[in-house]
Protein backbone atom coordinates (compact mmCIF):
# COMPACT_ATOMS: atom_id res chain seq x y z
CA UNK A 1 0.00 0.00 0.00
CA UNK A 2 1.42 3.66 -1.34
CA UNK A 3 0.40 6.67 0.62
CA UNK A 4 0.34 10.21 -0.72
CA UNK A 5 -0.35 12.44 1.93
CA UNK A 6 -0.78 10.14 4.92
CA UNK A 7 2.37 9.50 6.52
CA UNK A 8 1.60 7.57 9.53
CA UNK A 9 1.41 4.02 7.70
CA UNK A 10 5.02 4.60 7.85
CA UNK A 11 4.48 3.17 11.45
CA UNK A 12 3.70 -0.30 10.51
CA UNK A 13 6.94 -0.99 8.36
CA UNK A 14 9.11 0.26 11.03
CA UNK A 15 9.45 -2.03 13.61
CA UNK A 16 12.28 -5.32 12.52
CA UNK A 17 13.57 -7.17 16.00
CA UNK A 18 16.79 -8.41 14.62
CA UNK A 19 18.20 -5.57 13.72
CA UNK A 20 21.43 -3.95 15.67
CA UNK A 21 21.18 -0.86 17.96
CA UNK A 22 23.42 0.99 15.43
CA UNK A 23 20.75 0.04 12.23
CA UNK A 24 17.70 0.68 14.21
CA UNK A 25 19.28 4.53 15.04
CA UNK A 26 20.14 4.58 10.88
CA UNK A 27 17.16 3.26 10.14
CA UNK A 28 15.45 5.85 12.63
CA UNK A 29 16.94 8.46 11.49
CA UNK A 30 15.95 7.67 7.80
CA UNK A 31 12.16 7.70 8.68
CA UNK A 32 12.12 10.74 11.06
CA UNK A 33 13.76 11.99 7.57
CA UNK A 34 11.68 10.59 5.27
CA UNK A 35 8.79 11.30 7.19
CA UNK A 36 9.70 14.93 7.39
CA UNK A 37 10.18 14.67 3.75
CA UNK A 38 6.39 13.82 3.33
CA UNK A 39 4.90 16.00 5.72
CA UNK A 40 6.50 18.72 3.77
CA UNK A 41 5.04 17.20 1.22
CA UNK A 42 1.75 17.13 2.50
CA UNK A 43 1.70 20.34 4.39
CA UNK A 44 2.54 21.89 0.85
CA UNK A 45 -0.29 19.58 -0.29
CA UNK A 46 2.38 18.98 -3.70
CA UNK A 47 2.60 15.21 -3.15
CA UNK A 48 4.95 12.84 -4.26
CA UNK A 49 4.47 14.68 -7.56
CA UNK A 50 8.05 13.97 -8.69
CA UNK A 51 8.59 10.66 -7.94
CA UNK A 52 7.57 8.04 -10.46
CA UNK A 53 4.53 6.70 -9.19
CA UNK A 54 0.72 7.10 -9.52
CA UNK A 55 -0.12 9.83 -7.47
CA UNK A 56 -2.91 12.03 -6.60
CA UNK A 57 -3.38 15.93 -4.95
CA UNK A 58 -5.51 18.65 -4.32
CA UNK A 59 -8.86 16.53 -3.08
CA UNK A 60 -11.60 17.88 -2.17
CA UNK A 61 -15.04 16.15 -1.10
CA UNK A 62 -18.06 18.96 -0.55
CA UNK A 63 -20.47 19.28 2.29
CA UNK A 64 -23.48 18.05 0.87
CA UNK A 65 -26.71 20.28 1.13
CA UNK A 66 -29.74 19.04 2.53
CA UNK A 67 -30.09 15.33 1.75
CA UNK A 68 -28.24 15.62 -1.28
CA UNK A 69 -24.94 13.12 -1.91
CA UNK A 70 -21.49 14.41 -2.06
CA UNK A 71 -19.07 14.27 -4.34
CA UNK A 72 -15.19 14.39 -4.19
CA UNK A 73 -12.87 16.13 -6.82
CA UNK A 74 -9.02 15.47 -7.19
CA UNK A 75 -6.08 15.75 -9.41
CA UNK A 76 -4.87 12.26 -10.63
CA UNK A 77 -1.10 12.04 -12.16
CA UNK A 78 0.51 9.06 -13.82
CA UNK A 79 3.90 9.81 -14.14
CA UNK A 80 5.20 5.99 -15.22
CA UNK A 81 5.82 5.05 -17.94
CA UNK A 82 2.85 2.49 -18.54
CA UNK A 83 -0.98 3.06 -18.59
CA UNK A 84 -3.13 2.19 -15.57
CA UNK A 85 -6.46 2.15 -14.55
CA UNK A 86 -8.71 3.89 -11.99
CA UNK A 87 -10.88 1.01 -10.29
CA UNK A 88 -12.20 3.07 -7.61
CA UNK A 89 -12.41 4.64 -4.61
CA UNK A 90 -13.11 4.49 -1.02
CA UNK A 91 -13.36 5.91 2.17
CA UNK A 92 -14.84 5.24 5.86
CA UNK A 93 -17.16 8.02 5.50
CA UNK A 94 -19.07 5.67 3.13
CA UNK A 95 -19.79 2.36 1.50
CA UNK A 96 -21.57 3.50 -1.29
CA UNK A 97 -18.91 5.38 -3.36
CA UNK A 98 -18.95 5.62 -7.36
CA UNK A 99 -17.03 7.35 -10.03
CA UNK A 100 -19.16 9.23 -12.64
CA UNK A 101 -18.40 11.16 -15.67
CA UNK A 102 -20.83 13.91 -16.50
CA UNK A 103 -22.01 13.56 -20.26
CA UNK A 104 -22.67 16.88 -21.49
CA UNK A 105 -23.90 18.52 -25.01
CA UNK A 106 -25.01 21.37 -26.59
CA UNK A 107 -27.59 21.63 -28.92
CA UNK A 108 -29.72 24.02 -29.95
CA UNK A 109 -33.79 23.44 -29.91
CA UNK A 110 -35.33 26.03 -32.55
CA UNK A 111 -33.61 28.38 -31.28
CA UNK A 112 -32.82 28.04 -27.92
CA UNK A 113 -29.51 26.67 -26.92
CA UNK A 114 -29.57 23.87 -24.89
CA UNK A 115 -27.13 22.66 -22.79
CA UNK A 116 -27.66 19.16 -21.80
CA UNK A 117 -26.28 17.23 -18.85
CA UNK A 118 -26.72 13.40 -17.67
CA UNK A 119 -24.22 11.82 -14.73
CA UNK A 120 -23.54 8.43 -15.56
CA UNK A 121 -21.86 5.79 -13.60
CA UNK A 122 -18.25 4.61 -15.60
CA UNK A 123 -16.58 1.15 -14.09
CA UNK A 124 -12.79 2.55 -14.55
CA UNK A 125 -11.09 5.55 -16.02
CA UNK A 126 -8.06 4.67 -17.73
CA UNK A 127 -4.87 6.71 -17.12
CA UNK A 128 -2.51 7.10 -20.06
CA UNK A 129 1.55 6.78 -19.57
CA UNK A 130 2.69 10.28 -18.40
CA UNK A 131 -0.44 12.04 -18.25
CA UNK A 132 -2.56 13.78 -15.63
CA UNK A 133 -6.22 14.92 -15.16
CA UNK A 134 -8.65 16.03 -12.85
CA UNK A 135 -11.69 14.62 -11.58
CA UNK A 136 -13.80 18.24 -11.96
CA UNK A 137 -17.34 19.69 -12.08
CA UNK A 138 -18.95 18.69 -15.28
CA UNK A 139 -16.56 16.19 -16.26
CA UNK A 140 -15.71 13.22 -13.87
CA UNK A 141 -16.11 13.54 -10.58
CA UNK A 142 -16.88 10.77 -7.11
CA UNK A 143 -19.82 10.53 -6.11
CA UNK A 144 -20.79 9.59 -2.51
CA UNK A 145 -23.77 8.36 -1.13
CA UNK A 146 -25.39 7.72 2.52
CA UNK A 147 -22.51 9.59 4.24
CA UNK A 148 -22.10 7.53 7.90
CA UNK A 149 -20.85 11.19 9.24
CA UNK A 150 -21.68 14.87 9.00
CA UNK A 151 -18.83 16.56 6.97
CA UNK A 152 -17.54 19.90 8.24
CA UNK A 153 -16.00 22.49 6.65
CA UNK A 154 -12.34 22.45 7.44
CA UNK A 155 -12.14 19.02 8.66
CA UNK A 156 -10.30 16.46 6.46
CA UNK A 157 -11.13 12.60 6.01
CA UNK A 158 -9.33 9.62 4.61
CA UNK A 159 -9.70 8.97 1.23
CA UNK A 160 -8.39 5.93 -1.19
CA UNK A 161 -8.27 5.21 -4.45
CA UNK A 162 -7.78 2.22 -6.48
CA UNK A 163 -5.76 1.46 -9.30
CA UNK A 164 -4.71 -1.67 -11.55
CA UNK A 165 -1.28 -1.79 -11.54
CA UNK A 166 -0.35 0.95 -8.31
CA UNK A 167 -2.57 -0.24 -6.17
CA UNK A 168 -4.08 1.67 -3.43
CA UNK A 169 -3.38 5.13 -3.41
CA UNK A 170 -3.99 6.96 0.11
CA UNK A 171 -4.28 10.07 1.14
CA UNK A 172 -6.89 12.85 2.82
CA UNK A 173 -9.08 15.29 0.99
CA UNK A 174 -10.33 18.50 2.63
CA UNK A 175 -14.14 19.21 3.70
CA UNK A 176 -15.19 22.40 1.73
CA UNK A 177 -18.47 23.95 0.48
CA UNK A 178 -20.22 24.12 -2.78
CA UNK A 179 -19.67 27.58 -2.96
CA UNK A 180 -16.02 26.71 -2.69
CA UNK A 181 -15.57 24.45 -5.47
CA UNK A 182 -15.30 26.67 -8.52
CA UNK A 183 -11.94 28.51 -7.02
CA UNK A 184 -10.78 25.10 -5.41
CA UNK A 185 -11.26 23.31 -8.78
CA UNK A 186 -9.70 23.72 -12.51
CA UNK A 187 -11.68 23.32 -15.22
CA UNK A 188 -12.45 20.05 -16.33
CA UNK A 189 -9.76 18.02 -18.31
CA UNK A 190 -11.70 15.83 -20.27
CA UNK A 191 -9.23 13.81 -22.20
CA UNK A 192 -8.11 10.01 -21.58
CA UNK B 1 -14.77 6.46 12.43
CA UNK B 2 -12.00 7.98 14.66
CA UNK B 3 -12.99 8.56 18.11
CA UNK B 4 -11.30 11.97 19.01
CA UNK B 5 -10.73 13.55 22.71
CA UNK B 6 -11.35 17.15 22.57
CA UNK B 7 -7.84 18.26 22.39
CA UNK B 8 -7.17 15.10 20.11
CA UNK B 9 -9.46 16.64 17.79
CA UNK B 10 -9.04 20.33 17.94
CA UNK B 11 -5.33 19.19 16.41
CA UNK B 12 -6.85 17.19 13.94
CA UNK B 13 -8.75 20.62 13.16
CA UNK B 14 -5.84 22.53 13.24
CA UNK B 15 -3.49 20.05 11.31
CA UNK B 16 -6.57 19.91 8.61
CA UNK B 17 -7.09 23.85 8.68
CA UNK B 18 -3.54 23.46 7.56
CA UNK B 19 -3.79 21.73 4.71
CA UNK B 20 -6.97 23.36 3.71
CA UNK B 21 -4.82 26.42 4.16
CA UNK B 22 -2.04 25.23 2.00
CA UNK B 23 -4.65 23.98 -0.46
CA UNK B 24 -6.67 27.50 -0.66
CA UNK B 25 -3.01 29.12 -1.52
CA UNK B 26 -2.46 26.76 -4.00
CA UNK B 27 -5.90 27.46 -5.40
CA UNK B 28 -5.30 30.92 -5.02
CA UNK B 29 -1.91 30.85 -6.52
CA UNK B 30 -4.13 27.95 -9.50
CA UNK B 31 -6.37 30.62 -9.92
CA UNK B 32 -4.00 33.48 -10.53
CA UNK B 33 -1.85 31.70 -12.96
CA UNK B 34 -4.55 30.71 -15.05
CA UNK B 35 -6.60 34.39 -15.07
CA UNK B 36 -3.43 36.25 -15.52
CA UNK B 37 -3.02 33.80 -18.67
CA UNK B 38 -6.56 34.10 -19.88
CA UNK B 39 -7.02 37.35 -21.27
CA UNK B 40 -5.23 36.90 -24.64
CA UNK B 41 -4.37 39.87 -26.93
CA UNK B 42 -7.57 41.59 -28.10
CA UNK B 43 -9.61 40.32 -25.53
CA UNK B 44 -11.44 42.28 -22.89
CA UNK B 45 -11.54 40.37 -19.72
CA UNK B 46 -14.80 42.13 -18.95
CA UNK B 47 -16.44 41.61 -22.04
CA UNK B 48 -20.22 39.94 -21.18
CA UNK B 49 -19.92 36.07 -20.76
CA UNK B 50 -23.38 34.95 -21.32
CA UNK B 51 -24.31 33.33 -24.26
CA UNK B 52 -26.97 35.17 -26.47
CA UNK B 53 -29.82 33.33 -27.69
CA UNK B 54 -30.28 34.37 -31.59
CA UNK B 55 -34.12 35.35 -31.15
CA UNK B 56 -35.24 36.07 -28.12
CA UNK B 57 -37.95 34.93 -26.28
CA UNK B 58 -40.79 36.08 -23.44
CA UNK B 59 -41.58 35.66 -20.13
CA UNK B 60 -43.25 31.92 -20.37
CA UNK B 61 -46.43 31.74 -18.70
CA UNK B 62 -46.90 28.39 -16.45
CA UNK B 63 -48.16 26.90 -12.97
CA UNK B 64 -46.42 24.80 -10.53
CA UNK B 65 -46.13 24.15 -6.73
CA UNK B 66 -44.22 26.01 -4.20
CA UNK B 67 -42.37 23.68 -1.27
CA UNK B 68 -45.01 24.97 0.38
CA UNK B 69 -47.85 23.70 -1.36
CA UNK B 70 -48.71 26.85 -2.66
CA UNK B 71 -50.06 27.08 -6.50
CA UNK B 72 -47.27 29.21 -8.50
CA UNK B 73 -47.94 31.46 -11.23
CA UNK B 74 -44.57 31.77 -13.11
CA UNK B 75 -45.78 34.60 -15.18
CA UNK B 76 -47.67 36.54 -12.37
CA UNK B 77 -45.28 36.40 -9.48
CA UNK B 78 -41.80 37.04 -11.42
CA UNK B 79 -43.07 39.82 -13.99
CA UNK B 80 -40.95 42.74 -14.16
CA UNK B 81 -38.23 41.26 -12.42
CA UNK B 82 -34.55 39.96 -13.37
CA UNK B 83 -35.01 35.98 -13.44
CA UNK B 84 -32.81 33.10 -13.17
CA UNK B 85 -34.65 30.23 -13.88
CA UNK B 86 -32.77 26.66 -13.32
CA UNK B 87 -34.19 23.23 -13.90
CA UNK B 88 -31.77 19.81 -12.20
CA UNK B 89 -32.77 17.82 -9.67
CA UNK B 90 -31.20 17.60 -6.21
CA UNK B 91 -29.75 14.40 -6.17
CA UNK B 92 -26.95 15.49 -8.24
CA UNK B 93 -23.99 16.18 -6.86
CA UNK B 94 -22.13 18.06 -9.37
CA UNK B 95 -24.18 19.83 -11.77
CA UNK B 96 -26.64 21.56 -9.97
CA UNK B 97 -25.20 22.38 -6.75
CA UNK B 98 -22.20 23.98 -8.60
CA UNK B 99 -23.96 25.77 -10.82
CA UNK B 100 -26.52 26.95 -7.83
CA UNK B 101 -23.96 27.43 -6.05
CA UNK B 102 -21.86 29.62 -8.10
CA UNK B 103 -25.04 31.98 -9.05
CA UNK B 104 -26.09 32.22 -5.18
CA UNK B 105 -22.04 33.45 -4.48
CA UNK B 106 -22.31 35.97 -6.89
CA UNK B 107 -25.57 37.45 -5.93
CA UNK B 108 -24.76 37.46 -2.31
CA UNK B 109 -21.82 40.02 -2.83
CA UNK B 110 -24.47 42.16 -4.64
CA UNK B 111 -25.87 44.99 -3.05
CA UNK B 112 -28.51 45.12 -0.74
CA UNK B 113 -30.71 46.78 -3.33
CA UNK B 114 -29.73 45.03 -6.27
CA UNK B 115 -30.51 41.46 -4.57
CA UNK B 116 -34.16 42.89 -3.83
CA UNK B 117 -34.31 43.02 -8.22
CA UNK B 118 -33.60 39.29 -8.72
CA UNK B 119 -35.45 36.40 -8.44
CA UNK B 120 -34.10 32.86 -8.57
CA UNK B 121 -36.54 30.12 -9.41
CA UNK B 122 -35.32 26.11 -9.26
CA UNK B 123 -37.56 23.89 -11.23
CA UNK B 124 -36.68 20.00 -10.28
CA UNK B 125 -36.94 17.75 -13.43
CA UNK B 126 -37.46 15.09 -11.03
CA UNK B 127 -40.29 15.74 -8.64
CA UNK B 128 -40.50 11.93 -7.37
CA UNK B 129 -37.97 12.15 -5.43
CA UNK B 130 -37.97 16.36 -4.63
CA UNK B 131 -40.82 16.41 -2.80
CA UNK B 132 -41.69 19.70 -1.55
CA UNK B 133 -40.09 19.38 1.99
CA UNK B 134 -36.75 17.93 -0.12
CA UNK B 135 -36.46 20.51 -2.23
CA UNK B 136 -37.31 23.43 0.07
CA UNK B 137 -34.31 22.02 2.49
CA UNK B 138 -32.20 21.86 -0.61
CA UNK B 139 -32.84 25.85 -1.91
CA UNK B 140 -31.93 26.61 1.76
CA UNK B 141 -29.01 25.37 1.59
CA UNK B 142 -28.01 28.23 -0.96
CA UNK B 143 -30.50 30.88 0.18
CA UNK B 144 -33.49 31.14 1.49
CA UNK B 145 -35.54 33.78 -1.01
CA UNK B 146 -34.67 31.20 -3.68
CA UNK B 147 -38.26 30.10 -5.20
CA UNK B 148 -38.52 25.72 -5.24
CA UNK B 149 -41.32 24.66 -7.98
CA UNK B 150 -42.46 21.07 -8.17
CA UNK B 151 -45.75 19.30 -9.82
CA UNK B 152 -45.70 15.87 -11.57
CA UNK B 153 -43.84 14.52 -14.27
CA UNK B 154 -46.11 15.23 -16.98
CA UNK B 155 -46.49 18.71 -15.40
CA UNK B 156 -42.64 19.75 -15.17
CA UNK B 157 -42.17 18.13 -18.32
CA UNK B 158 -44.42 20.68 -20.27
CA UNK B 159 -42.33 23.22 -18.70
CA UNK B 160 -39.40 22.16 -20.31
CA UNK B 161 -40.98 21.61 -23.26
CA UNK B 162 -42.59 25.19 -23.46
CA UNK B 163 -39.14 26.61 -23.12
CA UNK B 164 -37.96 24.70 -25.79
CA UNK B 165 -35.28 22.80 -23.55
CA UNK B 166 -36.42 19.00 -24.49
CA UNK B 167 -37.48 16.63 -22.07
CA UNK B 168 -35.64 15.42 -19.11
CA UNK B 169 -34.66 11.92 -19.63
CA UNK B 170 -35.11 10.12 -16.36
CA UNK B 171 -33.20 6.82 -15.83
CA UNK B 172 -34.31 3.54 -15.02
CA UNK B 173 -33.54 2.93 -11.00
CA UNK B 174 -31.10 0.83 -9.95
CA UNK B 175 -31.67 -2.16 -7.34
CA UNK B 176 -30.96 0.69 -4.47
CA UNK B 177 -32.99 3.07 -5.93
CA UNK B 178 -30.94 5.21 -7.37
CA UNK B 179 -31.33 7.01 -10.75
CA UNK B 180 -29.69 9.75 -12.41
CA UNK B 181 -32.13 12.58 -14.77
CA UNK B 182 -30.31 14.29 -17.34
CA UNK B 183 -31.60 17.70 -17.67
CA UNK B 184 -30.58 21.33 -19.33
CA UNK B 185 -27.85 22.61 -17.86
CA UNK B 186 -28.46 26.55 -18.52
CA UNK B 187 -29.22 29.40 -16.51
CA UNK B 188 -32.00 31.14 -18.14
CA UNK B 189 -32.35 34.62 -17.42
CA UNK B 190 -35.62 36.77 -18.18
CA UNK B 191 -35.25 40.75 -18.29
CA UNK B 192 -37.35 42.98 -16.60
CA UNK B 193 -39.03 43.93 -19.52
CA UNK B 194 -40.42 40.00 -19.70
CA UNK B 195 -38.06 39.12 -22.47
CA UNK B 196 -35.01 36.60 -22.19
CA UNK B 197 -32.19 37.37 -24.00
CA UNK B 198 -29.27 35.15 -22.56
CA UNK B 199 -28.38 32.07 -21.00
CA UNK B 200 -25.82 30.63 -19.02
CA UNK B 201 -24.49 27.07 -19.49
CA UNK B 202 -23.00 25.08 -17.04
CA UNK B 203 -18.93 25.95 -16.58
CA UNK B 204 -19.83 29.69 -15.41
CA UNK B 205 -17.77 30.41 -12.49
CA UNK B 206 -18.64 33.04 -10.03
CA UNK B 207 -15.73 35.84 -11.82
CA UNK B 208 -18.15 35.05 -14.72
CA UNK B 209 -21.36 35.71 -12.98
CA UNK B 210 -20.03 39.13 -10.95
CA UNK B 211 -18.83 40.22 -14.14
CA UNK B 212 -22.16 39.76 -15.80
CA UNK B 213 -24.85 40.33 -12.94
CA UNK B 214 -24.34 44.35 -12.71
CA UNK B 215 -24.79 44.54 -17.02
CA UNK B 216 -27.90 42.30 -16.35
CA UNK B 217 -29.25 44.14 -13.50
CA UNK B 218 -28.80 47.74 -15.46
CA UNK B 219 -29.53 46.52 -18.97
CA UNK B 220 -26.20 47.59 -20.48
CA UNK B 221 -25.59 43.97 -21.58
CA UNK B 222 -27.33 44.04 -24.36
CA UNK B 223 -24.84 47.27 -26.43
CA UNK B 224 -21.60 45.69 -24.27
CA UNK B 225 -22.03 42.54 -25.59
CA UNK B 226 -23.17 43.49 -29.57
CA UNK B 227 -19.85 44.72 -29.25
CA UNK B 228 -17.53 43.47 -31.97
CA UNK B 229 -14.89 40.95 -30.48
Amino acid sequence: MRSVSDFNCLDSDSSNSHMSSHILRVVNKTIVAFTLLLAVAACSNSSSEDSKIVNWKRGYIVQPIGAAPSVVYLEISNPTDSADTLLGASSPVSDEIEIHEEMMHSTSNGDMPVNMVHMMPVSHITLEAKSSFALSPGGRHIMIHNLKEELVPGDSVEFTLKFAKAGEVRGKVAVIEYADVDTATTRSNRSR
Amino acid sequence: MLRRTRIGRLSVRLRSWGVFAACLVAGAGLLLSVTSCAPRIGEDPTAFKGVLIPTPTERPHFTLTTTDGEPYNFFEKTKGRLTFLFFGYTNCPDVCPVHMANLSSAIYRLTFEDRQKISVIFVTADPKRDTPAVLKKWLSGFDRSFVGLTGSEEEVDLVHAALNLGKPVRDEPRKDGQYAVGHAGQIIVIQPNDTSYVVYPFGTRQQDWSNDLPMLIDGTFRTKSLKPK
